[in-house]
């Protein structure tokens, strides 16, 4: 499958949009929500029809094609069951629009039925269904036609979170298993990251970056992507251009070397943050746990800076640090649980620079900001 | 780009063209058929009189002959046969009154006469023109500067065709009634040489012809609006001898011809017997013109083709293309429906309104605003549209009871269920046998209201007898039947409040006075205005109850707009006033409306 | 009323006012204040059916003796003879025609017409459709002369065709079913879309049957406007054969103009089969008067 540009509408959706999918990759669309990812996934369907570019399918622009003969399958957010219709008849609808003889549509719905465990449902109605149960219809509904490609339109955001969870692993083996073109939409990029044989993020209908979940996390295009994906977020910090080279807005250090922008935004992922009680307990370095587990460059043993701990979350595996740090916005970082910080607490924070991310003013990563030097003194 | 690619997009032009060419060809189809009938007809009506003469004592063959020496024929026919033509193409027969055995057959003149050329002419060459339009169209895709001017040339196109084809069709009329009116008055002439009373002879010209001669001898004789007789005994320059004439009445063209009178044999008759016998046909051009089949295929037509040149853009996207043509195929039969059967009677309505248009006068001449003018001065119609106004004003008390009674059965109890049958049973069942109910329990004498009054003390009323109350008792028996049907308009507004405005009313302390006033009123607003409105629209209409109830009366104390419509047009059969009247009543319920807009909305905004 | 303190069962929030166990006299004393009322009203309504059928029962002229309000021997036999005093098995038979015929035609119409206004996207869909919405203002009257001369010149005077054809398009029902179908979700037919049905497909085998409880509000309505109808059939019909109950009523009720039990036995008659049709059907009205307000 080959997408080339897709534009849309005089309320621009999805705006000049060049994707391209490769045959037998899952790939995920991810986006806040009205960013234009459902709305790409209905073009690439032909439910909606671009009002400039074309849709590729297959060597064959589709644009004049209807959906039905796009060899698509598609499963809605809402499921789309048909309510007055059994399981079954669900399942069958697709190829009984095609005309296939009624053994051939049998035979094919009971083996996509006992594939997804839903062969003592067949004769039920959707709304005798639980959601988890709807879910593996509309699956169901898809592979019976055996498609070229799988569209899948958010479809575990009304699951519960460990159902989801399952369901998720489920496609992914599915895909293995088919080994069919998938395009995944959803608005969690936690969901796109782990799913994803590729992801592309999407903003305001404009595919911001495209790439596999590594690339998507370790190197944003821009502060875009960066403060998107990740959860907690990254840390956003402004500078402002200075006679000796970048300075925080408000903060305590100087980066080297002329940067090219008056302003540009640095960016920090919270588990690049080392915190260190400041009380001397200098043993009890709390580092990231991902840092604990391989350890990279090894921390720079001067802090970067001082701050206090405003709030401390405890989530069992680790403990997320709001920290009063320099800069506009308050820091937030990853740390190890133990020894649990009291809010109050004074902490020296040194951060792995060669990890954070340098955005222009116009959003696009520059590279790692250079290792700066302690301000000579606060600004007035 | 992708036009050239796709087989729709060269296809749709010459639809296009095709359906222009189509509509050309049923409109000269049309103009060609009415002539053709016309003349058929008119040779039936020859056979018939040709029958008439052969009966006439002293008539036989040799009257027909003389009346019509080449153009009939009598023929023998088989014992119990029934009389299918020789040769229907060129003989219009009729077995008339003939002795069994007989019947007489006359000659229609010949179809020779061509299609109207210059129409043709202007058809061709503007349909050569749009395939050519189309042509270029189909090569290049960039849209056209002009998208309008193919539609509204091919709208002139069928204008003119239409145009030129009544026209045609109206001269053609015109000479086929001029031949009958001086065939009759040949008719009469043979049938008085042959002996025939002068009383007698014009009916072998039959019906339905105005003959002035009849002015002066009793009134069996003329069937045409005696008006028309008078002009025509007035009509100066009416040459005597079979020479047709033609003379206006009305604004419609009566074909005249003049017969010599024998003196009358019995010498004492009183009056001046006629010497000249005046014989009028209403022309074929009034009544038999195609001008609303070719204005209905006219734009129909141009419809068809404006719509298919609206479509040619899309063509490019067959896509869309197909989606517009499904919707209008789903659109199709209610949108044909209503064409036909709404916004065509719409039209025809106002058309007939303008126009003296009595139901068994084939004369509708068109006479203006006369109609409407005439209404202005008409008292009893406006004493219907005052008596249509006070009914109305049941709407508000209708409503205040329904809102109470909806109050009452808040909530779906069982109870209340039932009740709800008992209310709303009134505003669904037959009208009809409500009225005939609630006449009977208002009978004066013997009706269970009166009876019951009397019973109690206050005695009884003659609820529908007496002019002064008669519209009130209708009144009250329309909130009866209204009330359930708004009771639940106003549950269905009632459920839509949210329940959480009047506890928070309540825990600020309004009583229910003011939860009501407060909460309940501004929250059915729009329930409110919806009732009022549809409520008044029905009430401006009320036919059955009137009709069954009071016949309008007593002395039109009842005379609602629609029931002095129906009058007017089936009882005196005067369609062009009535339709006239539709309007007005049209424009009192608009006013009505435009006001209630008016005035709700500027509550609505101060609110 | 005596679970009128109960309070809603499911907690449904309706509109009226919360009501809690321990009660007060005075609410209490409103509550059966609100019951009389009620009560009386219904009477008031219920009344002159009640009469109808009491003096269907009466003999000719037991109806004129004063003071009587219950016959004195039910005479039942008023209703075959009335019934067959003109014939009304017939009137009855065309009434059933009649409505069936509108009925069909106007789900028919309704339903196509209003998917294609709920779920179709042309050119000019807004406008013809608010062209076919202001009929709606226009009084039936005005269509009515041009109508019966259209009919009567079709030779369709005094025949079914003459009387249904005109009737076989509701603007109303197709502002209900274009409501309804906006309602439905959208997702449905973009997945039989994907599963490659056609526009016609789509709306037989997913939009109609979803839309169930519209046509039925809508056949519902149909029928009772078509069974109520007068005017039109009192116009083009002039045979016996040809009238409908209603015509025949009116009839009926010139011909016996004082043979008042008569009359009754046939408006009871006429009556009955509506009464039972709402009875059965009640939530179908309300449920249409509810759609008619969403705008």
């Amino acid at each position: 499958m080959r997408g080339v540009e897709k534009r849309f509408g005089d309320v621009t959706a999805v705006a000049a949009m060049d994707l391209e999918i490769r045959p037998g990759e899952l790939m995920v669309l991810v986006g806040p929500s009205g960013c234009g990812k459902s709305t790409l996934l209905r073009l690439i369907a032909g439910l909606e029809e671009p009002s400039a570019g074309e849709v590729w399918i297959g060597g064959r622009c589709v644009n004049e094609v209807a959906p039905g003969d796009r060899d698509v399958a598609m499963v809605f957010q809402s499921y789309a069951l048909y309510p007055h219709m059994t399981v079954a008849r669900n399942l069958g609808f697709g190829l009984q629009v095609r005309g296939a003889s009624r053994v051939e549509i049998e035979e094919r719905v009971r083996r996509a039925a006992e594939a997804l465990g839903l062969g003592d449902l067949l004769t039920r109605r959707p709304g005798q269904l639980s959601g988890g149960q709807q879910q593996r219809v509309a699956l169901g509904r898809a592979i019976v036609r055996d498609p070229g490609v799988f569209l899948f339109d958010e479809p575990l955001s009304n699951l519960d979170a460990g159902l989801r969870m399952r369901t998720r692993d489920e496609i992914a083996a599915l895909h293995d298993r088919l080994g069919t073109t998938m395009i995944f939409v959803t608005h969690d990029q936690m969901e796109a990251l782990s799913l994803g044989q590729r992801v592309a993020v999407m903003d305001r209908g404009r595919l911001q970056q495209a790439g596999t979940p590594h690339e998507i996390y370790e190197r944003p295009r821009n502060l875009f992507v960066a403060s998107f994906v990740g959860s907690p977020p990254i840390n956003r910090l402004r500078l402002v251009r200075e006679d000796g080279g970048g300075r925080l807005a408000g903060g305590p250090f100087v980066f080297p070397g002329r940067p090219p922008f008056a302003h540009a935004t640095l960016a920090v992922r919270p588990e690049d943050l080392v915190v260190t009680p400041a009380d001397g307990r200098a043993e009890a370095t709390a580092t990231a746990p991902e840092a604990t587990a391989a350890p990279r460059a090894t921390p720079s043993p001067l802090a970067d800076f001082t701050a206090t701990v405003l709030r401390a979350e405890a989530l069992g595996s680790e403990q997320r640090l709001h920290l009063d740090g320099p800069g506009t916005a308050a820091w937030v970082a990853r740390a190890n649980p133990a020894p649990a910080l009291e809010p109050g607490t004074a902490v020296h924070v040194s951060v792995d620079w060669a990890r954070s991310h340098l955005f222009g003013p116009d959003g696009v990563r520059t590279g790692p900001a250079p290792r700066p030097a302690p301000a000579s003194g606060p600004r007035p | 780009m992708s036009g050239s690619r796709n087989p729709v997009a060269g296809t749709v032009p010459a639809i296009a063209a095709a359906a222009a060419a189509a509509g050309l060809a049923l409109l000269l189809a049309i103009a060609g058929s009415a002539v053709r009938e016309a003349r058929h007809d008119a040779a039936g009506d020859l056979a018939r009189m040709a029958a008439a003469l052969w009966e006439l004592p002293g008539g036989g063959d040799a009257a027909v002959a003389a009346f019509l020496p080449e153009r009939a024929r009598i023929e023998a026919v088989a014992e119990g046969g029934t009389g299918a033509p020789a040769d229907p193409g060129a003989w219009a027969y009729r077995a008339g009154t003939l002795e069994p055995g007989a019947r007489i057959g006359v000659a229609a003149a010949g179809d020779t006469s061509p299609l109207p050329r210059t129409a043709t002419l202007i058809a061709l060459l503007g349909l050569s023109l749009l395939a050519a339009w189309a042509w270029k169209r189909r090569r290049s895709s960039p849209p056209s500067r002009y998208p309008a001017a193919p539609a509204l040339l091919a709208v002139g196109l069928l204008a003119a065709v239409a145009g030129a084809g009544k026209a045609w069709a109206d001269r053609e009329l015109h000479l086929v009634s001029a031949g009958q009116a001086a065939h009759a008055a040949r008719a009469v002439g043979v049938a008085l040489a042959t002996g025939a009373a002068p009383e007698i002879a014009p009916r072998v010209a039959g019906l339905p012809w105005a003959t002035a001669a009849a002015l002066e001898s009793p009134g069996e004789l003329w069937t045409m609006p005696r008006e028309v007789a008078v002009a025509l005994a007035a009509s100066p320059s009416s040459p005597p001898g079979e020479l047709a004439y033609t003379v206006r009445v009305r604004g419609a063209t009566y074909h005249g011809a003049a017969v010599a009178l024998r003196p009358a044999p019995s010498a004492d008759t009183p009056g001046r017997a006629p010497d000249t016998l005046h014989l009028a046909l209403l022309g074929y051009e009034e009544t038999r013109s195609p001008a609303v089949p070719l204005a209905a295929a006219a734009l129909g037509s141009a419809l068809l083709v404006s719509l298919i040149l609206f479509l040619l853009p899309l063509s490019a996207r067959p896509r869309a293309l197909r989606r517009t043509l499904a919707a209008w195929g789903f659109l199709a039969p209610a949108g044909a429906l209503l064409l036909v059967f709404t916004f065509g009677p719409l039209l025809f309505s106002l058309w007939i309104s303008l126009h003296e248009w009595h139901l068994v006068d084939p004369a509708h001449p068109f006479t203006g605003l006369d109609n409407y003018r005439a209404l202005l001065a008409d008292g009893s119609w406006w004493s219907a549209i005052r008596n249509t106004a006070v009914f109305t004003l049941h709407v508000p008390l209708a409503m205040a009871v329904a809102l109470a009674l909806a109050i009452l059965t808040r909530g779906s109890r069982r109870a209340v269920r039932w009740a709800r049958l008992a209310l709303f049973l009134p505003s669904i069942t037959s009208v009809v046998a409500i009225a005939v109910v609630w006449k009977w329990l208002l009978n004066d004498g013997y009706g269970l209201v009166n009876r019951t009054l009397e019973a109690m003390g206050p005695g009884s009323a003659a609820w529908l007898t007496s002019p002064d109350i008669a519209l009130a008792t209708l009144m009250a028996i329309s909130v009866w039947m209204v009330v359930g049907y708004q009771m639940v308009v106003f549950q269905a507004g009632l459920a839509s409040i949210p329940r959480d405005f009047y506890d928070a009313a309540r825990v600020d302390g309004a009583g229910p006075l003011q939860r009501f006033r407060h909460i309940t009123l501004p929250g059915l607003r729009h329930t409110l205005f919806f009732v009022l409105v549809t409520s008044v629209i029905g009430s401006f209409q009320v036919f059955g109850l009137v009709y069954v109830m009071t016949e309008g009366g007593p002395l039109g104390a009842t005379d609602v707009a629609v029931y002095h419509i129906y009058r007017e047009a089936w009882e005196f059969l005067r369609f062009g006033n009535a339709a006239a009247m539709s309007w007005i009543l049209f424009a009192v319920v608009f006013a009505a409306t435009w006001l209630h807009f008016r005035f709700l909305e500027r509550r609505g905004a101060r609110a | 009323m005596p679970d009128r303190a109960a309070g809603t069962p499911t907690g449904r929030p309706t509109a009226g006012e919360s009501r809690r166990p321990g009660l007060r006299a005075p609410v209490r004393l409103a509550a059966s204040a609100r019951a009389v009322l009620l009560g009386a009203a219904c009477l008031l309504m219920a009344a002159p059916f009640l009469w109808m059928a009491v003096t269907s029962l009466m003999g000719q002229l037991e109806v004129f003796s004063s003071g009587r309000l219950l016959p004195e021997t039910p005479l039942w036999s008023n209703y075959p003879d009335a019934l067959t005093a003109q014939p009304f098995a017939r009137y009855f038979l065309n009434s059933l025609i009649f409505a069936a015929a509108v009925v069909t035609g106007q789900v028919a119409t309704a339903t196509t017409a209003g998917y294609a206004f709920a779920r179709f996207d042309f050119p000019g869909r807004d406008k013809v459709f608010m062209l076919f919405l202001a009929t709606m203002m226009v009084p039936a009257v005005i269509v009515l002369i041009p109508r019966f001369l259209m009919i009567d010149a079709l030779g369709w005077i005094d025949s079914y065709q003459g009387l249904i054809s005109t009737e076989l398009v509701s603007v109303w029902g197709i502002f209900l079913m274009r409501q309804y179908f906006r309602t439905l979700p959208r997702e449905l037919e973009d997945a039989a879309r994907v599963d490659g049905a056609g526009r016609a497909r789509i709306f037989w085998s997913v939009g109609l049957p979803l839309a169930k409880p519209a046509v039925a509000t809508l056949a519902l309505f149909a029928f009772i406007d078509a069974w109520k109808n007068f005017l039109w059939p009192l116009l083009v019909t002039r045979s016996m054969e040809m009238r409908v109950v209603e015509v025949g009523i009116a009839a009926f009720h010139s011909t016996y103009e004082i043979n008042w039990p008569y009359q009754m036995a046939a408006g009871v008659v006429a009556v009955l089969p509506i009464a039972l049709l709402f009875l059965f059907t009640q939530r179908y009205f309300v449920r249409g008067i509810q759609l008619e307000g969403i705008r």
